[in-house]
């Protein structure tokens, strides 16, 4: 069955009816809002995939299908921070008056976020995983037979992690200047209606 | 050929004409002037909407399900015998009330989920299918080839987007490989089996 949000579109209703030119600009910000954000998916896809392999070949020892595969994950991971980038090629002004909306009600119900992203949440709890057991392998502590290598791999992995948390911080600081996600802008509002019902 | 503007925005599910309206209340023709009246018109003579999903598969957290190892499916033959037609479940239901009567209230909007955040970037999780995997690889990369050159990002982006590109390729192929060995050795025991 499709759910109620179903009916609700993208593009949010103030560019519905207030703009019949619709104008080409901002069709396309959207449209590449939407087009990098699947190849994103597509990459986590691919990540979680890889790291699901990482795992089970630390597992067994497996030495060089796991520095291969860590060397994939890492180009993978650049490749994601990339996507994003793509993603949001426009500017602050567009996100503001027509990527930003198209999140909000009445175009989609409150607390819209990245947050939701599945493969973004699988992503990060198979690397929680993998991070004890490399941390294990690099302090030498019972696996002193991993190749020199692999932990070299590992470290590309980090490095490449660190370069996505410092992109993504650049894209959020270039459009939502005050720092308030549409996320924490609806818990905010909660918490002040929940306030108001309790005085 | 078709002009690369038209074939980004083609990337946009088809009832998210941005900027525009509501495609199920509002005939598609309606939409004034946008490079989207194509499609509409596609639609309205008969043919399906576009889908342009990106399929993504597995939903729990075991590892090796994220990109589906079960061979492709194979489309049941309607003239096959015995495929008589039954009769198909109207689309659209009636929503009725726990309390058996008229509701009094409208319900306040929900907050938004993962599912809503799927289906605003058009994402589909219908099913574990390697060949609907691949479909929306080439579709999703054929419109990124048509719009990087396009784009203002630098050398090293678009190098990181194609390296990944390539890796998500590979990864692929494999999966088609080990399903079509394990299809190939399923074929070979049955046909040795006395």
């Amino acid at each position: 069955m499709e759910s109620a949000v179903e009916l609700v579109l993208p593009g949010g209703e103030r560019t519905v009816t207030s703009d019949p030119a619709c104008p080409l600009q901002d069709q396309e910000a959207l449209a590449r809002w939407i087009e990098g954000h699947r190849l994103f998916h597509m990459f986590l896809t691919s990540m979680n995939t890889v790291l699901g392999d990482i795992l089970n070949s630390v597992e067994a020892r497996r030495w060089y299908s796991t520095e291969e595969a860590l060397c994939r994950l890492a180009s993978l991971y650049d490749a994601a921070t990339a996507s994003m980038r793509y993603a949001a090629e426009f500017s602050s002004d567009t996100y503001r008056d027509v990527v930003r909306p198209s999140m909000m009600p009445p175009s989609m119900p409150p607390g819209f976020s990245g947050t939701l992203n599945r493969e973004h949440r699988l992503m990060v709890t198979l690397l929680r995983r993998l991070a004890p057991k490399m941390r294990t392998a690099r302090a030498g502590t019972g696996a002193s037979d991993i190749p020199s290598e692999v932990l070299d791999a590992w470290s590309s992995v980090r490095a490449a992690r660190r370069r996505n948390q410092e992109s993504h911080g650049l894209v959020c600081g270039q459009f939502v200047p005050d720092g308030v996600s549409l996320l924490q802008e609806f818990h905010k509002k909660a918490r002040r209606t929940a306030t108001l019902e309790v005085q | 050929m078709r002009p690369k503007r038209k074939r980004a925005l083609e990337s946009v599910p088809w009832k998210a004409c941005p900027g525009k309206r509501a495609l199920e209340s509002v005939p598609w023709k309606a939409c004034p002037g946008c490079c989207w009246k194509q499609l509409h018109e596609d639609a309205q003579v008969g043919q399906p909407p576009p889908v342009f999903d990106l399929r993504i598969f597995g939903n729990d957290l075991k590892p090796n399900v994220w990109i589906p190892m079960s061979e492709p499916t194979v489309e049941p033959d309607p003239t096959a015998s015995g495929s008589a037609s039954s009769p198909t479940p109207p689309a659209l239901g009636i929503e009725l009330t726990q309390s058996g009567t008229i509701p009094d209230l409208i319900s306040e909007p929900t907050e938004a989920t993962t599912d809503t955040y799927d289906l605003y970037f058009g994402l589909s999780r219908h099913g574990d299918d390697l060949l609907k995997w691949s479909e929306s690889c080439s579709s999703t990369s054929s419109a990124l080839l048509d719009n990087l050159d396009r784009s203002g990002l630098g050398a090293e982006d678009k190098y990181a987007i194609l390296g990944g590109l390539v890796i998500v390729q590979e990864l692929t192929l494999r999966k088609w490989m080990a399903a079509w060995n394990r299809r190939s050795n399923l074929s070979f025991r049955a046909g040795s089996e006395p």
